[in-house]
């Protein structure tokens, strides 16, 4: 809500405000493109895949092959509504470098079961982008 | 010497290997009959993971191909990898001496077993995946060796 009252193009060419506000909109840095969805395939040296699973992605296992998909996390609602990420399926799918490199950043008063648990997130998609986040960071994929 | 050297890989889509084998400084020659080799068998190599002849590969397919990778500027009869359809694989099986000058091709991709060619080529059939499904690619490298195929749309 502006303070002033400008209603027509005439008000707008005069306003000192508004004419403000059209130069710094002017001058802003153009904004990044944004993606409605981004997905990653790490590809080891010895040509393993490894990815967090997508329908969009499902024509690389091929026809006849079988391919282990894994439950990497769970993200799930408390009481209160707020969202919390559980990563501690993850484990299992972890090296054990990339276990020790995550374990060797947590305070040495919090268990890795307790920092496995991600939240609590306002919405379930800030968790379950919090989630891929450390799955990328941790857990290779 | 001839150490015909079976890698686990099977080519299914040509395109990809294409890709895969240029990043790396080869190129696909297609619909070629033979490969450069040694020439002979002389069934002189007994290692049972990497020997052809030991896995099952019979020996009248040495030298022999339906395409094949060549370095790019490689001299006149250095060693190619020949792209075979073997019975009972699915798709192409590279093949190669890796004997004598046969260590270059090792080399230039990643070691015995043709390790870059294999994540070359798996990095390329996820990109052309991805392209299909709409998304722009971009493949990066990270600092421990992997490739990152990142879609985005």
């Amino acid at each position: 809500m502006s303070a002033h009252n400008c209603k027509t193009d005439a008000d707008l060419a005069t306003c000192p405000a508004c004419q403000e506000n059209l130069r710094a909109i002017a001058s802003a840095p153009p904004a990044e493109p944004e993606f409605e969805k981004e997905l990653e395939v790490v590809v080891g040296e010895d040509g393993t895949l490894r990815f967090v699973y997508d329908d969009d992605l499902a024509d690389l296992i091929p026809e006849g092959y079988t391919c282990p998909i894994q439950r990497a996390s769970h993200v799930e609602p408390r009481v209160d509504g707020k969202w919390m990420a559980d990563m501690r399926p993850a484990f299992k799918l972890m090296t054990e470098a990339q276990y020790g490199a995550w374990e060797a950043t947590l305070p040495g008063n919090i268990s890795p079961n307790d920092a496995a648990q991600l939240g609590p997130f306002a919405s379930r998609s800030e968790a379950l982008a919090e989630e891929v986040a450390w799955l990328k960071a941790w857990a290779g994929v | 010497m001839s150490h015909v050297a079976d890698v686990d890989l099977h080519i299914t889509d040509l395109d990809a290997l294409g890709a895969a084998a240029e990043a790396a400084g080869f190129e696909l020659v297609r619909d070629v009959k033979t490969y450069n080799w040694f020439g002979s068998f002389l069934n002189d190599w007994n290692d049972t993971d990497r020997a052809a002849i030991h896995r099952g590969i019979p020996e009248e397919l040495f030298g022999t191909c339906d395409h094949k990778l060549r370095r790019k500027g490689a001299s006149e009869g250095e060693y190619e990898i020949g792209l075979t359809r073997v019975p009972g694989r699915e798709g192409y099986t590279p093949l190669y001496d890796s004997y004598g000058n046969g260590k270059q091709l090792e080399r230039a991709l990643g070691g015995a077993g043709l390790p870059a060619l294999k994540q070359g080529y798996a990095a390329q059939v996820s990109a052309k995946q991805l392209r299909k499904q709409g998304y722009s690619v971009r493949i990066t490298q990270q600092t421990d060796g992997k490739l990152r195929v990142r879609g985005s749309r």
